[in-house]
Parts: C-alpha cells; sequence; structure tokens
C-alpha cells in the first residue's frame, strides 16, 4: 500500500523551489499553498498595516487576498513572478479600500471609548516598542503626524510610496505590478514625498 | 542641468533608482553645491523619520489571519465543486467577506456536527494542519496515514495514534530543558517553537541553550521564530562567535525585520571600541546593497554612531 505520509514529506521537501510549490497547490496539495502563504504573508499584512492604519481592513485584506489566491491560483500560468502577481491582487484590494475610504472620509485609526482616544493600531503594536517607553511615545507621535500626512496623498501615491519606502521595491517592479509604467510609478513617488516633505516640514 | 531637476532627482538617488551615469552626475554636484547638499541632507532626515514610523505586524496578529484563512479555504470550492451544486460556496466567500465570516464559521460548526453525528470519533482538531487529519480523543492523536478503498465498496485506513500527556516541572530541569530543545526542532509548528524560545531565553543559559538559539537564529524558516530566539542570545552579546554568526546572518537574512533585529544586537555594545570595527565592513556593505530603505537608513544611522564613514575606501 502506497504511504501517503511519506510521498507528502518527499513532495513537500525543504528544497522544493517556488515553482514546485506553486504546481503543487495548483494541484491541491493544501500543504503546499499553506508553505506560499507563509513566505508572503507577513509582508502582506506589513503593506496592508502600514497603508490603512487600521488592524481590522489589514486581516480583512489579508483574508480576502489569500482567499482570490486560492481560487484563482489555476489561472496562475508564470507569466510573471508570483510576488509580482501576488502584489497585485494585494495593491487592487488595498487600493479599493482606500478608494472607499476616501468617498467617505479618511477614517483615523484614533477612536473616541469611555476611557478616552485610544489608537487601535497600539493594540497590536509590537512588544519591542512597549519595552522602550520614550520610543514608544516619540513613535506614536510621529506615527499621528505621518497618518496626517499620508491622508493628503492619492490612494495611489499612497500605495506607490508605501512600495517603495517601506518595501523596498523597486519602481519597476512597482510598475509592473499596478499595471502602469515605471515612469508613471517615479511621478508618483515624486509627488508623494513632496506632499511628505511639506506635510512633516517643521520636524526636517 | 538645473538645481531644480538635481533636487527632483534626490528621492530616486536615496532609493538607488538613478542610472549609474545619473548618479554620478548628482554626487559630482552635490559635492559643489550648497543648497542642493543642504536640501539632500533634509531628505536624508525625512526618510529616516518616516522610517522610524513603520508598523511591524505582531507575530500574534500574524497568526490570528493565519488562522482565519486556514479556516476560509478548508471550505473554499476550489476542492468542494460537487457540493457547490447545490451551496453557493461563492456567495459565502464574495469579494466582501467582512460580514461572512461568522456565517462561514457557523456552517463549519454545523458541519462539524453533522459529521460527529455520522463519524463519531474522527473529529477534525482544530488547528490541524491539512497534510494530515489529526484525531484528539482522550489525550489520543490520530493521523490518518493512508486512505485505500477496495472492490467491495469498503475502505481500509491506516492511523497511527499516539497518546499525549503533560509533563510540568521547573524550567532548569535538565529532562524540561531536553524538552524544550526538542520543541525547537518542531518543523510543523511555528508557534511551538517561538513558545519554548520564550521559556528558554529566561531560563539557564548553558552551551546547550546558546547553541540551540544560535542555531533557530541562522535555520529557523520562520522570521518570528528567528526575532525570538534573537531575543534570547542578548544575554551573550559580548559573545566573540556569536557576534561573528550574526554578522554573516545580517548579509543573508531575506527578512528585513530580522536584519533590523540583528543590527540592533550588534551595535548594542557602545563602550566596547572593538565591536565598531568588527562591525563596520558588513555595515557598510549594507548602506550599499540592502534592498530594504529601512535597513538602509539604519545602517546610516549606526555608522554615524560608530563615527565610521558610508562608503569603503
Amino acid at each position: 500500500m502506497q504511504n501517503a505520509a511519506g510521498a507528502m514529506t518527499a513532495r513537500l521537501a525543504p528544497q522544493m523551489d517556488e515553482a514546485g510549490l506553486i504546481r503543487a497547490a495548483q494541484d491541491g496539495d493544501g500543504d503546499a499553498f499553506e508553505r506560499l502563504v507563509r513566505t508572503y504573508d507577513q509582508s502582506v499584512l506589513r503593506i496592508a498595516m502600514n497603508l490603512l492604519r487600521s488592524p481590522e481592513d489589514a486581516r480583512d485584506v489579508y483574508q480576502e487576498a489569500f482567499l482570490r489566491v486560492y481560487r484563482n491560483l489555476n489561472t496562475f500560468r508564470f507569466d510573471c513572478s508570483f510576488h509580482t502577481w501576488l502584489y497585485r491582487i494585494v495593491t487592487n484590494i488595498c487600493l479599493d479600500h482606500l478608494r472607499k475610504r476616501k468617498v467617505r472620509k479618511e477614517e483615523s485609526s484614533v477612536v473616541e471609548t469611555g476611557d478616552g482616544p485610544v489608537d487601535r493600531m497600539d493594540q497590536v503594536a509590537e512588544e519591542a516598542a512597549h519595552a522602550d517607553p520614550e520610543r514608544h511615545l516619540w513613535n506614536r507621535q510621529l506615527g499621528s503626524r505621518i497618518t496626517g500626512c499620508l491622508e493628503s496623498l492619492t490612494p495611489r501615491e499612497r500605495l506607490v510610496f508605501e512600495l517603495r519606502h517601506y518595501q523596498g521595491m523597486r519602481l519597476r517592479i512597482i510598475g509592473e505590478t499596478l499595471g502602469t509604467t515605471e515612469e508613471a510609478a517615479k511621478n508618483c513617488l515624486f509627488r508623494a514625498t513632496q506632499k511628505m516633505r511639506a506635510g512633516l516640514g517643521d520636524l526636517l | 542641468m538645473k538645481c531644480d531637476s538635481f533636487q527632483q532627482e534626490i528621492p530616486l538617488y536615496v532609493y538607488g533608482e538613478l542610472a549609474a551615469p545619473a548618479e554620478d552626475l548628482f554626487e559630482e554636484h552635490l559635492s559643489h553645491c550648497g543648497g542642493c547638499a543642504e536640501e539632500f541632507k533634509k531628505y536624508r532626515r525625512f526618510s529616516s523619520i518616516v522610517s522610524d514610523a513603520a508598523e511591524e505586524p505582531p507575530l500574534w496578529f500574524l497568526a490570528e489571519c493565519r488562522q482565519s484563512i486556514s479556516h476560509l479555504t478548508e471550505i473554499s470550492p476550489k476542492r468542494t465543486q460537487s457540493i457547490g451544486k447545490t451551496f453557493s460556496w461563492e456567495w459565502l466567500l464574495g469579494s466582501s467577506i467582512g460580514f461572512k465570516v461568522p456565517v462561514g464559521a457557523l456552517v463549519l460548526l454545523a458541519l462539524g456536527f453533522l459529521g460527529a453525528r455520522l463519524m463519531p470519533g474522527l473529529l477534525p482538531a482544530v488547528g490541524a494542519t491539512s497534510a494530515t487529519s489529526r484525531t484528539m480523543q482522550a489525550g489520543m492523536i490520530s493521523t490518518v496515514r493512508s486512505v485505500q478503498p477496495d472492490a467491495n465498496g469498503r475502505v481500509q485506513i491506516d492511523v497511527d495514534e499516539t497518546r499525549r500527556r503533560a509533563i510540568s516541572g521547573s524550567v532548569q530541569d535538565p529532562e524540561i530543558q531536553r524538552l524544550l530543545l526538542t520543541a525547537l526542532r518542531e518543523e510543523s509548528n511555528a508557534g511551538v517553537r517561538v513558545e519554548a524560545l520564550t521559556v528558554l531565553k529566561d531560563g539557564k543559559s548553558d552551551a546547550n541553550v546558546r547553541r540551540a538559539l544560535l542555531e533557530a537564529v541562522v535555520h529557523d524558516p520562520n522570521p518570528g521564530v528567528r526575532m525570538r530566539a534573537l531575543d534570547g542570545l542578548k544575554r551573550f552579546e559580548a559573545d566573540a562567535e556569536i557576534r561573528k554568526t550574526l554578522s554573516q546572518v545580517l548579509l543573508t537574512d531575506a527578512n528585513p525585520g530580522v536584519r533590523m533585529q540583528v543590527i540592533d544586537f550588534l551595535t548594542s555594545r557602545k563602550d566596547d571600541p572593538q565591536q565598531g570595527e568588527s562591525i563596520v565592513g558588513v555595515l557598510q556593505k549594507l548602506v550599499e546593497k540592502d534592498d530594504n530603505s529601512y535597513v538602509r537608513q539604519r545602517c546610516h544611522r549606526a555608522l554615524q554612531e560608530l563615527n565610521a564613514s558610508e562608503g569603503t575606501f
């Protein structure tokens, strides 16, 4: 009798490359899909949190992005890298969220509670930041100033700035991901940095 | 080219997006134009301030999200197309999932209840991996290894059974220590590895613990585990071998969060003149080549604190 566990272990050997994982996931291998998710999901969540500054929205983006990947993985034909394909999905969902927000006015991460104003982002803040109260306070003040500046950007400017500055993606890849040119991404980045710098003027 | 044009290129220069000739031209202009040099300095300050406000999702939040996606994909239409004919999974997993999650949970609950009625003793465990079906009954874990239907319409299922038991004791207890070190090799469960590291990092600091922490930093596939192991190594920060290994990790680890933490680790001994000498070369390489701007900014700051130049001569 075939040993299913043995076969599974062999298929999921650590040396399996990304293309192998994708093909296995396309064939319905749940573990391969899980490993693909775990390769990228931290950076997906980071993008969503930085862009949307709301843990609930970040979680929605995370779920929706990976569900779309799961449902559409069979249509992935290796025409571009998996990374670019995934980020195209993530950025589209983020753009939708940002555009909806623009329509119903920017949603602040600070909410009023019975105990006074609470920043929802603080509820998911890193333990490391709390270890240093001075740094934490500075980060909070800075965070709210930067959030204010980000509100002045268009959704696309915000996305390009996030991907270039925080995620370290090349402008060429950002252009590909957003379905535009490198030049357009460059112009977006330029406008975004201009607006951000104007907003943070007194700190520079 | 006029100063206006150079100043427009500052962000591109900082992000390493200028082509080599344009970069040379930019540097040459900067070396003799006070106005642009001042503007460049302001941009670096802006870049550093913005980087400081980056949000890193904490591990528990990531774990929550992973759990939610794991539940949702288990009922995805991809593997349940025949069921989809009578029940609209598309509706359940449509574009706006926010309010549908509780509905999905209810459906799962109902399926679980029905399953339990039909197959007592074969209940999927919460958090079970998709590689194997595990059951838990009175501390027993069963892992289905193979399913083989025969010609008579019957099926043979091979099951491995493991009994679970709780072991408690002092963290200093050698048996507990041994189990904690074993837990670090639990490949399929990063959560267990993090929990084990959390206990180990505050416990006894013998050679085995030191080696296990270092191995986790270098080899663990999960960045959260690597970061927790780095926390544990703090008490060995003067150890030359650890510092040397971490210098390599700094150049090879794929996760910017880990690289940031390694920089913090390696630059924490401000009073030690030798630390500067050992780390400057690595920081200079990163400032030039790291693909993450936050890491490059951090290296830049660290080099400034060490009174070292950014470039090599």
